[in-house]
């Protein structure tokens, strides 16, 4: 579903300040695989995820979606196959709007915006249903400002608007990571579920060693633009924060504390 | 006090006229400041853009409902102009603002070829339409609030629709907007310009109603506009989609009936700018002063 080949991108090239984010990253992601990549600062994580969102164009190399080149995309246009929660908990919904507005704005991805009511044909009864798993009760609630939702429930919202039109590829960048133990595990264990129940291909970014090795079918290490590990299947489940930390000799306190 | 109610109620119809026609310049400033968040100027130079471009035209005996027509349009291009400096060059949104204003000076004297064109025995749209239009301040004041009811309700059930919804979306969070397929750089041409469009309307339509057009008619619009704006919001507040459209209108005739009644009272014609900066600089000052003034005891504390 997910094709990356030979991406490479480097920061200010020729510069003094040269930094080589990407070096070279092969990546294949099957229908319906869930993968989450891991890494230090500065290993590439973030650079990888814009790449492929279309944020960032690659120096070299190809994003395929579904077969399709989408290397020359823009992001806008991408959007019509990818889904995205961001970390920050302000960014992936429009605060002055409503919950029902803003999955609309989300539910319109991919298509042309018409001049007519975006709440026509039951669309908030599908809204509601796609709140209503998420057990937050904002499906009681579509009429609510945005703004006044905890991060929590703004990232549950992001989410629900990520998966609306059944995007080819969801991407995770650290969404749980601003918010408290126990709402990112709320929010995090509403993503499995919605992952297992729609089947969406996911690509899942974190800091945290813990999350990894819990989720997904596959873990991708990334380490100074390279995949430096990667584990599936058995392999994957039989994963040990200890394990991994002794293999790679990992200093980062960040990845283990997060 | 018998000699201020006079004077007041002699200055009230021209002053209902003129808020009301000003509306639309506020109008053009609300949209692109609140509902875009692209602190935007070309109204300043986009308002007697339209002025003077619909006096060369009708001067020239182009149609008058025409001239108007291809007033709006340079009104829209100029806004657009502002737009794309800001989306291509990435040059500050207010910086791109006063270029426009700037070039347009000089573009309006080319336009006109003079800094004034009477239309005094020419037609216009506004009596062709309705005879004796300019003569009747009461016809005046019934077409624009028929014209500003209809625009608030039009822009109300819009601002709903799913077109809307996006134009909404990409002043609240554009990283929003972009991640769920919104064009973004599209939808900010677009608004821009259309605000502008309604600043070139109200230049054109003021000029053909008090029968010149003048390089120099722009000169403080961009304040007033704001002023109006602000006092609107005060009255409206800006918490449904609503009351956000209706502050641009309540806003300017408010404006300009303190305007009258200063007036009234004897304040001097050529004061009025500094009173209505003053009075913008207070409005926008207002906060940081009352951060200051709670935090005062709390360090005595």
């Amino acid at each position: 579903m997910l094709l990356l080949e030979a991406i490479r991108k480097t920061f200010n090239p020729g510069q003094p300040n040269e930094k080589v984010a990407l070096a070279r990253i092969d990546l294949a992601l099957d229908k319906g695989e869930f993968a989450v990549v891991i890494g230090s600062n500065g290993a590439g994580k973030s650079t990888l995820l814009n790449v492929v969102a279309g944020d960032l164009a690659p120096d070299a190399g190809r994003v395929l979606i579904g077969g399709a080149d989408v290397t020359a995309v823009p992001a806008h246009e991408r959007s019509r196959f990818i889904g995205r929660v961001f970390q920050d908990t302000s960014a992936c919904t429009a605060p002055g709007l409503s919950i029902e507005e803003n999955l609309a704005i989300a539910a319109g991805r991919g298509r042309s915006r018409r001049l007519a009511s975006p709440m026509r044909g039951g669309a908030r009864e599908r809204f509601r249903n796609a709140l209503a798993p998420l057990g937050l009760g904002l499906e009681e609630r579509l009429a609510t400002r945005v703004e006044l939702l905890s991060g929590g429930q703004r990232q549950a919202v992001s989410l629900v608007m990520a998966l609306l039109g059944e995007p080819k590829l969801l991407v995770l960048d650290e969404h749980t990571a601003a918010l408290d133990p126990r709402t990112a595990e709320t929010v995090m264990r509403a993503t499995v579920e919605a992952i297992e129940r729609t089947h969406t291909t996911t690509l899942m970014v974190t800091h945290n060693m813990h999350q990894a090795i819990a989720c997904g079918e596959r873990l991708v290490m990334l380490h100074e633009g390279r995949v430096l590990f990667e584990a599936t299947g058995a392999e994957k489940r039989g994963l040990t924060v200890e394990a991994l930390v002794k293999r790679f000799g990992i200093v980062d306190d960040e990845l283990l504390l997060a | 006090m018998a000699e201020f109610f006079a004077a007041f109620w002699n200055l009230l119809p021209v002053s209902l006229g003129h808020g009301l026609l000003h509306a639309f310049v506020a109008l053009g400033i609300m949209i692109p400041f609140r509902l875009l968040n692209f602190p935007d100027l070309t109204s300043e130079g986009a308002f007697p853009l339209g002025g003077c471009v619909c006096a060369a035209l009708i001067a020239a005996a182009v149609h008058p409902l025409a001239a108007m027509l291809v007033a709006l349009v340079a009104g829209f291009g100029a806004g657009c102009v502002t737009a794309g400096i800001h989306l291509r060059l990435r040059i500050n949104t207010l910086l791109a603002g006063i270029l426009v204003v700037t070039m347009l000076w000089s573009v309006n004297l080319r336009v006109m070829g003079k800094s004034n064109i009477p239309l005094f025995s020419l037609p216009n749209a506004f009596d062709q339409a309705w005879s004796g239009f300019t003569a009747s301040h009461g016809a005046q004041i019934t077409f624009w609030v028929a014209l500003s009811a209809a625009l608030v309700l039009a822009a109300r059930w819009f601002l709903r629709t799913e077109a809307g919804l996006v134009v909404r979306a990409v002043g609240a969070n554009d990283t929003m907007a972009r991640a769920n397929g919104v064009n973004v750089a599209r939808v900010t041409l677009l608004g821009v310009g259309t605000a502008n469009a309604f600043s070139a309307f109200a230049g054109a339509s003021l000029a053909q109603i008090q029968g010149y057009a003048d390089v120099a008619m722009g000169f403080g619009m961009l304040i007033n506009g704001l002023a109006a704006l602000i006092i609107g919001e005060a009255i409206t507040g800006r918490d449904s989609v609503l009351r956000q459209i209706l502050a641009p209108f309540v806003g300017a005739l408010v404006y300009y009936l303190v305007v009258a009644l200063g007036l009234a009272a004897g304040v001097h014609p050529s004061d009025l700018k500094l009173v209505t900066g003053l009075f913008v600089l207070g409005t926008l000052g207002l906060p940081a002063f009352r951060r200051a003034m709670v935090r005062e005891p709390r360090l005595r504390a």
